[in-house]
């Protein structure tokens, strides 16, 4: 297997993780553009969008173009919940509080999860049920497009909604000048509990696209978590072009540090990148003036 | 000033408080014993008296957690074991009670269920834990409170160094990797790729192998971890490594995670043609299943339950093998592992030692060393040096044939 | 400006006598481990709710310290105080250097950088499997002793002491460093860096010392715990380690040390009270139960096991619940819900007067 053909087969697995992480990362930054919170229970709602999508499928027997929009749905409801019972009844939070009211969230969650779904790890079968592409003997799964193809419209889709809808156009204002949104008439409240259902139910995509052929179990919110963290801090917090450069470009970094570096030493070497760029640039990758003009999107 | 005056002050106050106690301590010490011997007296005499009075057994399992698929089965094993004991009139007209708790693969936990079994629960004996890392946590703790742990772990080190209290019932992980690598030498295998889970059981078995690779000519080219919560893509990143260096003759994949089954599929997806070898944690028809097709030709060292029924009529171990699986199966409606087999064997060499020497936690001990058991595992021949007691005859080459196990043909 | 309160020490040494002298030897164990929890958490309340500086990677302090001191003492033969020097020195040198650029960052930045810290601690930690036993852990550690006496023997009760009495000079200590001027410089540094800046505060020095002395707390808590149990495996310096270490400051209210004390200690024991479910086995449920259920011995097993697994849930419901109704802290609010009980039923037997006079 020559070196160009081990390149094609790393980048193809480096972007299939790295659309997982741009999509945790856009959850973040819409709930941080909207209200200022880092939610560090994001990785559970990728983990509850995957068992939803493995019982849907697997136990009950509904297929998969049907399940996905049920599980989206549901995982948007849950995303309301969260913000209701957990995030809305507090009256002055401070950053440490939200920080950890978050973090006792996603305990919660992933006891729900382990509660319902058990421990032991589930599996979704694939999609695309056909043999895999052969290219210059590199091997690409059907899946891994779709994967691709799902990522890139999710993207198209939130880029519509921000830019030309007014509920989406509404949501950029508050993230621009909450007081200024309140003064215009919009309902900051119901924006804010729209960008946690939202925000969810990207989570949810997330969770989805990455399960089929491989499994799910209760304990890997955080591994999501820390990703999307990951990649929305390099992409530049609350910027979505930055995220999803920043998702392709540590999908990347990962695969090809473990196959051309160590495999063992991949998670301390992945989030080394991330130390680095907190202490010499924690507006992300994409400059400060920049930030502040694709804020938008 | 003030401060100054107060930190001094605290600091004296402090040493005093200690010296005090410490002085305090040997007396509370002494009433603290008179007060258990005084406890002891009345135990025996009512011991003496109401017969039939239930002995304590302990049990620690990672019942739930990473390690649940090993503690699972152990627990039910067990509490099967408990009853059927008990129907048959227990330990010389004794009930046993045996209270299994759940460490959740937290050694911290371990260590607070040791003691809570030792001096609460005061248990005579304690069976488990289910990981090797857990029972370590453990190990010096054991032989400090002078209590037999028989654990149901299979690193090496539990044993070695000896702690004359702890025993183990799973075979040594260096005799799997010893079964495999021979298997490699007798079909001129010479150079080897070591994938692995990075957890406990994969990184001991990593060490095994590097161990017993140059005895049998093999050379290990590349070693491949691969992290708990590893994706589909990580493993192909893995395996990409291994399809890219043509000299790889075979590869070994040793862990216990679900990435036993995606890795032979993943090879075949790849076009990796060379065999597959893999480790005793293998032996659970479930990550067969999960692999399909794939799964066929996997050649892995396990012990003898798997195979019960193919087992010559001749063989030791075939009716205690029968026997449990048959038992297990029709009672939990679930296939049987060897997991299950390890808390088995563990719970009947605690059993027969007290049946033999009583509830003195030392008597048990010597008991054990000196006794001869036949078991899930093998056949187990415990002596003062060695406490594990099984061979490397205790395991035999395995391999899938039409999803089920096999005994591998040479 | 508070003064030296000595009260709660001497109701604290009071309770510790009781238990030394009449307490099961189990209690004492368990009170042993969330003694050196304290210790941690004493120094994270002065970091997290003194300076406001949130570090969900102290876990990761904690290792170091058992580490070092585990991997000196058993490998190369050096005394136990040499193992504590050297946990403590290196585990506030690597605080000394990640807090530089760490501290300069704030808010959720800052959460981010120490957990991202806390990670890579336990990955390459559970990865180096030559130096520090990978995930099987180090084993051997040679336990305490002092004045001759091996500390950790018959159980450990005098481990207990110890521990707590060190728990005490803790309390002593950051009890000082609040009422004296780096406490009151560290409070301006929570209130609005900005201002306490302009006021002539060297913030960031402030920051980075209350870093460094809770990493060295918490080293020194690794230490005590290595050789309590002889043992330390890569679980010690887990992400959920380190969360529950915050939630322990949280839910005793931040800003307020034996707050802290309080939760840690009843966090601590948390597992235990649930662990008293698991005694129960399939066969002991009465006969109705199998019968009218209609479930099998592996449902039955499922069902109960259920029960025991619900700690995880039990402690994010807790956190969530107690910063939403009692931010104030387990203490505080706890005396903030009787004086309002008390002030309500003053209010009813008021009004009834009233109702009977008229």
């Amino acid at each position: 297997m020559s070196l160009l053909s081990q390149i094609i087969q790393f980048t193809f697995s480096g972007l299939a993780n790295g659309g997982t992480y741009i999509l945790v990362a856009l959850g973040l930054n819409i709930i941080y553009n909207a209200t200022g919170i880092i939610n560090f229970a994001q990785g559970e709602f990728a983990v509850f969008g995957s068992f939803i999508m493995i019982t849907l499928c697997m136990a009950w027997g509904i297929p998969a173009p049907v399940a996905f929009p049920i599980t989206v749905l549901a995982l948007a409801g849950i995303g309301a919940l969260f913000h209701r019972t957990a995030i809305a009844p507090l009256k002055k939070p401070s950053v440490i509080t939200m920080v950890i009211i978050t973090i006792g969230g996603s305990i919660f969650m992933r006891g729900v999860a382990m509660l319902i779904w058990g421990k032991y790890p589930q599996r979704l079968d694939p999609f695309i049920d056909a043999p895999p592409i052969r290219f210059m003997d590199a091997i690409i799964k059907w899946d891994t497009l779709l994967v691709l193809v799902i990522v890139a419209l999710v993207v198209a889709a939130l880029y519509w909604f921000f830019e030309k809808t007014v509920t989406g156009k509404a949501m950029r204002a508050c993230a621009e000048n909450r007081e200024a949104a309140l003064l215009m008439g919009i309902n900051v409240d119901r924006i804010v509990l729209l960008s946690f259902a939202l925000s969810a139910a990207l989570g949810a995509v997330a969770g989805v696209v990455y399960t089929p052929g491989a499994s799910m179990e209760y304990g890997r919110g955080p591994y999501f978590g820390l990703r999307g963290f990951e990649v929305a801090i390099i992409g530049g917090l609350g910027n979505s072009v930055g995220a999803v450069l920043a998702g392709i470009l540590i999908g990347l970094f990962e695969t090809f540090s473990a196959g051309f570096l160590s495999p063992t030493y991949k998670e301390a070497i992945t989030l080394a990148l991330l130390l680095l760029v907190l202490f010499v640039k924690p507006s992300g990758i994409l400059g400060k003036a920049e930030v502040a003009r694709l804020k938008d999107f | 000033m003030l401060k100054k005056r107060i930190i001094t002050l605290g600091l004296l106050l402090a040493l005093a408080a200690f010296a005090g106690s410490m002085v305090g301590c040997k007396a509370a010490k002494q009433a603290r014993e008179k007060g258990t011997e005084a406890a002891k007296n009345i135990k025996e005499k009512v011991g003496g008296e109401a017969k039939g009075e239930a002995i304590k057994i302990g049990a620690i399992f990672s019942v739930t957690g990473k390690a649940s698929f090993l503690g699972e089965p152990e627990k039910k094993t067990v509490e099967m074991l408990e009853e059927q004991i008990n129907a048959a009139g227990g330990i010389n007209g004794s009930p046993i009670d045996v209270i299994v708790y759940d460490d959740e693969g937290d050694e911290a936990k371990t260590q607070e269920l040791a003691k809570k079994l030792i001096f609460e629960d005061e248990v005579v004996a304690i069976i488990g834990p289910s990981r090797s890392g857990n029972t370590m946590a453990i190990k010096d703790f054991m032989g400090q409170n002078k209590t037999v742990l028989i654990s149901a772990a299979a690193a090496e080190a539990i044993v070695e160094p000896l702690n004359p209290w702890v025993f183990k019932t799973p075979q040594k992980d260096s005799y799997v990797a010893r079964h495999l690598l021979q298997q490699m030498q007798d079909a001129g295998i010479t150079k080897i790729a070591v994938l692995y889970g990075n957890e406990a059981f994969g990184q001991e078995g990593l060490k095994q192998i590097k161990a017993y690779a140059a005895d049998h000519g093999v050379q290990i080219a590349a070693e491949l971890a691969y992290e708990p919560a590893a994706t589909e893509g990580d493993l192909e990143t893995l395996l990409t490594k291994v399809k890219a260096d043509a000299s790889l003759q075979a590869a070994i994949n040793w862990t216990i995670l679900p990435a036993q089954s995606i890795v032979p599929k993943k090879m075949k997806e790849l076009g990796i043609k060379i065999p597959l070898y893999q480790s005793h944690g293998f032996g659970n028809i479930k990550y067969v299943e999960a692999a399909g097709d794939a799964a066929n030709g996997i050649i892995f060292a396990g012990g003898r339950l798997l195979v019960a029924h193919n087992l010559p009529d001749g063989d030791p171990q075939k009716k205690v093998l029968v026997d449990y699986k048959e038992a297990y199966e029709s009672r939990f409606a679930e296939e049987v592992s060897t997991f299950g087999g390890h808390a088995y064997d563990a719970l009947w060499i605690v059993v027969n030692a007290i049946k033999e020497a009583g509830t003195d936690k030392a008597a048990i001990r010597d008991a054990i060393e000196n006794s001869t058991f036949i078991g899930t595992g093998g056949v187990f021949k415990f002596t003062p040096t060695d406490h594990n007691g099984l061979g490397m005859d205790s395991l035999s080459l395995l391999t899938v044939k039409n999803g089920s196990f096999a005994l591998l043909e040479q | 400006m508070d003064r030296f309160d000595w009260k709660p020490f001497a109701v604290l040494s009071v309770l510790l006598g009781y238990l030394f002298v009449f307490g099961k030897l189990y209690t004492l164990m368990l009170l042993t481990r969330a003694g050196m929890y304290c210790i941690v958490t004493i120094g994270m309340c002065l970091l997290v709710g003194y300076a406001g500086q949130v570090s969900i990677g102290h876990a990761a302090f904690y290792a170091i310290g058992g580490y070092t001191s585990a991997i000196l003492t058993i490998r190369y033969g050096v005394p136990l105080w040499g193992g504590l020097v050297c946990a403590v020195a290196l585990s506030c040198a690597v605080a000394f250097l990640i807090g530089i650029p760490t501290l300069r960052l704030r808010g959720h930045y800052l959460a981010m950088a120490t957990l991202g810290f806390g990670v890579i601690v336990y990955s390459l930690i559970h990865s180096s499997i030559e130096f520090t036993g990978g995930s099987s852990g180090i084993s051997g550690a040679p336990p305490l002793t002092l004045f001759g006496t091996n500390l950790a023997e018959d159980g450990g009760i005098f481990y207990f002491l110890f521990v707590w009495i060190n728990v005490a000079v803790f309390m002593l200590l950051a009890g000082n460093i609040i009422r004296s001027r780096p406490g009151r410089a560290l409070m301006s540094i929570h209130g609005n860096e900005e201002a306490a800046n302009a006021a002539g505060v060297n913030t960031s020095a402030f920051k980075l010392k209350v870093f460094v002395l809770s990493a060295g707390m918490a080293a020194y808590a690794g230490f005590l715990y290595v050789h309590y149990d002889g043992f330390i495996g890569a679980n010690s310096a887990e992400l959920m380690l380190s969360v529950i270490f915050v939630a322990m400051v949280a839910v005793g209210g931040m800003a307020n040390l034996w707050g802290t004390l309080c939760a840690t200690v009843l966090l601590s024991l948390l597992p235990e009270f649930l662990r008293r479910t698991q005694k129960v086995k399939a066969a002991d449920l009465p006969d109705f139960i199998h019968n009218s259920l209609g479930l099998s011995d592996t449902q039955i097993f499922k069902l109960i096991q259920k029960f025991q697994e619900l700690d995880v849930l039990i402690y994010g419901l807790i956190i969530i619940v107690f910063m939403i109704f009692m931010p104030q802290g387990i203490f505080t609010g706890t005396a903030d819900m009787f004086r309002t009980l008390a002030r309500r039923v003053r209010a009813v037997r008021g009004k009834r007067r009233v109702s009977d006079a008229s």
